[in-house]
């Protein structure tokens, strides 16, 4: 499901481990066959992007779902280190948080998310912003080459 | 026990017809009581101690035992015996304390022979009289001190009431000392010459009025000598004295006192009496009394005649002057300047009209171009003003033509000197020297005039002949000069040596040029040496005989003696000018003084006043004395009772002769206004110290003292304000020291404002105040007069603080004030509410603060795992719904659907605590376009129920705009959910403003509810209905009130069920700034 032919890899980073499964399941439900992994933090997810540690041999994602409520480092942080390294600020990254606060929202955007969506309450929900989001993101949106 | 009751048992007792019990004075029997005496006795109740048997008892106390008086040679010539007839006398004597005080005896014209038994008896009685007795002799001692000092001032009194007659004086006092003393005479000598005179002379001594005594040999004359005091009790026995003498006037035993009159002794008083030792100590003493007074009499007296012998000296002076003045052969006028500095003639003599032609009284007080005429005018008052402006004398001749016609007259100018050596006036002496222009052709007629003159005149006449220098003279020149006819010389020569060495140079050039010139006659005034070697002013004049050649021949001329004249002429110039000066001088310093003077005689009669005397009373101020003082009614200031005539400072002054200044009185002017003056008396001596008369001066402080009041009263009013004020006012220095503070001191401060006095406020200031307030003062004090705000915490007495506000303004250079004034006001009670409020506020937004995140955490994380809930629910119900039988998907349905509400109400309390933590600013709101706005949200519903929406007028608010809709959705909404069922639902808002406040009704036609749950429908999450009837978690209308108390307004509920609700809501037409919390 590629313009490009290739999948890319889908980088979820999320503490709840309920939110990583329903997640998981709404992609498969819509029918996408990309590779999502997942970090559960901050401090891990900056290590998977600049392959450190056990993700020494981790793939470069071509978009990340952030949660912005973490443990260690949370996704504010996160979002700010990666917009911050030249070497990762093109990957496209979409907040994806049950807040719906203003400050939240044009937070996230002044520190350079691609988009904010508030996680959906019903299951039916999520499989539709999944399916939105890899029709935008892999599909009509060019990224950049790897 | 009476007295009586004894001497009358005495009497019987010893069955005689006299009983005396009498106490025995220095000189005297005092009968204390007695029977059977005759008068005098029995009225005077006493007697001279010689009459009478008692005076042998004193030396003893045993009783005194007479049978037969005359038997007794020693007693046989005692008054008693001689006078009375009493024969027989049995006496006890009466003792004190050692001391025979008096006796208890009977008498008897009888001899008798007293038996021991009747002695005894009287000795009884004489012991219970002297049981009484020890107490009350001394009373009556003391009772009869006190008679002699009344006597003594009544002689006083008596003495000053003959004033200045020294004759009249001088009896009276020689009178009262007789009888002071008890004396049988009393004179007044005083020393004349070598001789003592008696003066005054009265009892036995009146005869002997002006008896003359030999200094030397009398006793008098000894005190006089001495200057001391000399008694003698016996003369007979004393070698001081004239034994003769005294035997003469009858004088046994006499005192003399000197009389001192300015540290000289005059003469003396003298009292005597013909029984010996008839004075004692008392009496020298009353005597030196007298004598006292007698020495003041004399010296006022003395001063008294002193006095009036100047004022007759004064009188004959005037009347010299007068006489001189007005007689006098030449014309005499005085000249003065007056104030506007033209001379005026103050005074002519007649013989001045007789030599002008013009009248005295055109002349008294013209100006000299107003009489003469206009050239001779001009010339008199240049030489006028010469005389003034140099002080020397001058003299001119010319001839006027004048109203008598062409005068010619010679003028003499004497400038007038004041006692200050300025020129105060001129005084001019004119003399007609026309007749003498014409006697030159009356030569003849003038000698024989000349004859008859020399008979008729004491004048000097003396015949020069020229040629020969022979000078023959008249019996004048003895009678007037006093030369003996050997002495005198008939030649020019011996003439020319009498005169006095400072005329002769110019009397000589006068007569030289009378001779060699045209001159018929020569006159000069001159001093002309007398035998005795004196000088005598003389008026000489010369009638010059001439040959046919006009060469001068013969003179024959008069000489006339005027040193009399012209002495008194000297001293009628000095006293016109003293006295003119004087007066005038007083004339203007009284006229300009601006206080009231009263210029009295020496006994209080007002003789003149000043013009301001009667401007303060309002009229005429009248002369009156003393006695008439009551005619300015007055009242003193202090006491505020009216003044007595003779209580008037000028009274007073008069009467101690002392002055008495600034006395402070409200007097009534005679036009009836009152006034406040300060009264003063002074009173003016002569050099020599009496008293010559009072000045009265009255100063009108009315209008000050107006003032002084008002200032007073507004500065008690000022004053009051400032103590009943609650605020504290300090009055503090430009140091920072408190000078004053007020009445609330004590209980603001704790402290009395005197303790507070000199201490600077920065003592009592917290530390932690002190920079602030010193920036404050500083502030002030370059800030004069502007009002400069403060806070300080000022440390009261027990140590707390108070917390002071106010206001200070640095009066230092205002005169009145001289202080800064500070206006605190205790805000200790404000400060510590507005801090406890504070505290409460920040309390309120901690709790406010943990109800958001409350708030937060209710809509974040508790919907959190709800929503797990609801999506493995869903991932349930999706995948597994087949192998679950019917009962296990109704409970699925169930599970989905608690979670599903749950997840409502978390979204309603959301919503219900963003109303205060999402709010936006107030701005206007057009609430009929809100209104607008909400009915398209809701046409759905509308259209749906076939409801409608009627909205009347509605004002621009400030509100929330966002809350607004919500308001009115959550209103109109829940009318639309509870409509009734088939009747279309009909929703009508209309607003009508209420003051500043708009009262907004929405009203349905729906189900309305029970009037009980009006209120408690506005509670959060409270529901009126089953869930299953209405949906809703029962939060709108919660939203509502808080909504409406958000925007400070409020909120109601009217219905009953079946009739519809009606909401009543009130919201300020403009919300205050300050209330509004976010």
């Amino acid at each position: 499901m590629s313009m490009n032919g290739k999948s890319i890899v889908i980088l979820m980073a999320e503490d709840d481990a309920d939110d990583r499964l329903l997640t998981k399941d709404a992609l498969t439900e819509s029918r996408l066959h990309n590779d999502l992994r997942f970090v559960e933090d901050g401090v891990e997810l900056l290590q998977f992007l600049r392959r450190e540690g056990e993700y020494a041999g981790a793939p470069r994602p071509g978009i990340i779902l952030l949660d912005l409520n973490m443990p260690r480092m949370d996704g504010r942080e996160a979002l700010r280190e990666i917009k911050a390294d030249p070497d990762l600020r093109r990957i496209p990254v979409v907040v994806m948080t049950t807040s719906k606060a203003e400050e939240d929202v044009v937070r996230s955007y002044d520190l350079g998310a691609s988009s904010y969506i508030t996680k959906p309450v019903t299951f039916e929900g999520l499989v539709e912003v999944m399916r939105a989001l890899g029709r935008y993101w892999i599909e009509i949106v060019e990224l950049p080459q790897e | 026990m009476s007295l009586d009751y004894v001497t009358r048992l005495a009497a019987d007792v010893l069955n005689v017809p006299t009983a005396l019990i009498c106490l025995i004075g220095e000189d005297r029997l005092i009968l204390q009581s007695a029977v059977g005496i005759a008068e005098p006795w029995e009225s005077t109740r006493e007697m001279p101690l010689s009459h009478s048997y008692c005076q042998y008892a004193l030396g003893s106390s045993m009783p005194l035992v007479i049978d037969d008086a005359r038997l007794d040679p020693r007693i046989q010539s005692t008054p008693a015996a001689v006078e009375e007839q009493w024969v027989a006398y049995v006496g006890v004597p009466l003792c004190s304390e050692g001391q025979v005080l008096g006796t208890l005896c009977g008498l008897d014209t009888e001899p008798r022979a007293w038996s021991p038994d009747e002695i005894q008896r009287l000795c009884a009685l004489a012991a219970m009289v002297q049981r009484d007795w020890d107490a009350a002799a001394f009373q009556r001692q003391a009772q009869m001190e006190q008679q002699r000092l009344r006597n003594i001032v009544d002689a006083q009194q008596a003495i000053a009431a003959v004033g200045l007659d020294v004759d009249a004086a001088m009896a009276e006092i020689a009178e009262r000392a007789r009888r002071l003393t008890g004396a049988a005479a009393a004179v007044i000598e005083l020393a004349e010459g070598e001789d003592m005179v008696y003066r005054a002379a009265c009892g036995a001594a009146s005869a002997h009025l002006g008896l003359r005594l030999k200094i030397a040999s009398s006793i008098s004359g000894l005190s006089v000598q001495t200057g001391r005091i000399l008694r003698s009790d016996d003369t007979e026995a004393d070698p001081r004295v004239d034994a003769d003498a005294c035997r003469r006037v009858g004088a046994r035993s006499l005192v003399v006192v000197p009389l001192q009159l300015e540290k000289h002794t005059v003469g003396v008083l003298k009292v005597f009496d013909p029984s010996p030792a008839a004075f004692d100590d008392s009496d020298v003493e009353m005597l030196q009394l007298v004598a006292g007074l007698l020495a003041s009499s004399l010296s006022q007296a003395r001063r008294f005649q002193d006095q009036q012998s100047l004022a007759s000296e004064l009188r004959v002076s005037q009347e010299r002057y007068r006489s001189v003045f007005q007689g006098a052969r030449d014309g005499f006028f005085l000249v003065e300047t007056d104030a506007a500095g033209e001379f005026r003639y103050a005074d002519v003599n007649p013989r001045l009209e007789e030599i002008t032609g013009i009248p005295v009284a055109a002349f008294v007080g013209s100006r000299p171009e107003d009489v003469l005429p206009p050239q001779t005018a001009i010339r008199v008052k240049a030489l006028y003003a010469r005389v003034l402006e140099t002080g020397q004398a001058a003299e001119v001749l010319h001839t006027n033509l004048l109203p008598r016609g062409e005068v010619t007259t010679r003028t003499r100018l004497h400038p007038l000197q004041s006692e200050t050596g300025s020129v105060a006036g001129v005084l001019g002496i004119t003399e007609d020297v026309t007749a003498r222009e014409q006697e030159k052709t009356a030569l003849r007629d003038a000698l024989e005039r000349y004859t008859l003159v020399q008979r008729a005149t004491n004048d000097t006449i003396w015949d020069w002949n020229l040629g020969s220098g022979h000078l023959s003279w008249n019996e004048g020149i003895t009678t007037t000069f006093g030369y003996t006819p050997e002495q005198v010389r008939a030649d020019v020569d011996w003439w020319a040596e009498l005169l006095h060495p400072d005329d002769a140079t110019r009397v000589g050039a006068s007569l030289e040029a009378a001779i060699q010139g045209a001159a018929a006659s020569w006159s000069e005034e001159y001093r002309l040496r007398r035998a005795d070697g004196s000088y005598a002013v003389v008026q000489d004049r010369g009638y010059l005989q001439r040959n046919e050649q006009g060469v001068a021949v013969r003179a024959i001329g008069s000489m006339q003696d005027i040193s009399v004249q012209r002495l008194a002429q000297t001293e009628l110039e000095a006293a016109m000018q003293r006295a003119e000066i004087s007066a005038l001088r007083l004339e203007a310093v009284l006229e300009a003084l601006p206080v009231g003077v009263f210029i009295t005689d020496e006994a209080g009669l007002v003789q003149v006043t000043n013009p301001a005397a009667s401007t303060i009373w309002g009229g005429k101020a009248p002369r009156v004395g003393i006695e008439s003082y009551g005619q300015y009614r007055a009242w003193s200031a202090r006491t505020g009772e009216a003044l007595l005539p003779e209580d008037w400072p000028i009274a007073r002054a008069i009467r101690t002769r002392r002055d008495v200044l600034d006395e402070e009185l409200v007097i009534q002017a005679f036009d009836g206004t009152p006034k406040t003056v300060l009264a003063s008396g002074v009173v003016f001596r002569h050099p020599d110290g009496e008293v010559l008369g009072g000045v009265a001066v009255n100063v009108d402080i009315t209008d000050r003292k107006r003032a002084e009041q008002a200032l007073e009263e507004r500065e008690a009013r000022f004053r009051s304000l400032i103590e009943n004020a609650s605020d504290l006012i300090t009055v503090i220095d430009s140091a920072g020291a408190m000078q004053y503070n007020s009445a609330a001191a004590p209980r603001i401060l704790g402290y009395a404002p005197e303790e507070l006095r000199d201490r600077t406020f920065f003592e009592f200031t917290h530390p932690d105040d002190l920079e602030s307030i010193g920036g404050t003062f500083e502030r002030t004090l370059r800030n004069p007069g502007e009002p400069i705000a403060y806070n300080l915490r000022f440390r009261r007495s027990d140590g707390t603080y108070r917390w002071l506000e106010g206001i200070a303004t640095n009066l230092l250079t205002d005169p009145s004030v001289q202080g800064i004034v500070a206006n605190s006001h205790d805000v200790t009670e404000r400060v510590e509410a507005s801090k406890k409020l504070e505290a409460y506020s920040r309390e309120l937004e901690r709790s406010n603060r943990e109800l958001q995140d409350f708030a937060y955490i209710a809509s974040h994380d508790l919907q959190e795992p709800l929503r797990k809930v609801q999506a493995f629910g869903d991932r349930l119900k999706g995948r597994y719904a087949d192998l679950l039988d019917e009962a296990g998907r109704d409970y699925l349905e169930r599970m989905q659907g608690a979670a599903n509400r749950m997840q409502t109400l978390i979204q309603d309390l959301l919503t219900y605590s963003r109303v205060t933590s999402k709010a936006q600013p107030f701005e206007p709101v057009v609430l009929r376009q809100v209104l607008s706005d909400v009915e398209q949200d809701l046409s759905r519903r509308f259209e749906t129920s076939q409801g409608r929406l009627e909205v009347g007028e509605l004002p621009e608010i400030e509100a929330d705009p966002v809350q607004m809709r919500q308001l009115f959705q959550n209103l109109v909404g829940n009318a639309l959910k509870f409509h009734r069922e088939g009747v279309a639902p009909i929703v009508t808002i209309s607003g009508s403003s209420v003051g500043d406040t708009i009262e907004i009704r929405i009203q349905d036609n729906g189900i309305g509810f029970e009037p009980q749950y009006a209120e408690r429908m506005f509670r959060p999450f409270e529901r009126l209905h089953g869930r299953l009837a209405y949906e809703g978690t029962g939060i709108g209308l919660a939203i509502v009130r808080k909504i409406v108390e958000r925007h400070n307004g409020s909120i109601k509920a009217e219905g009953d069920p079946g009739q519809g609700a009606t909401f009543l809501v009130q919201l300020p037409l403009q919300q205050a700034r300050m209330g509004e919390t976010t």
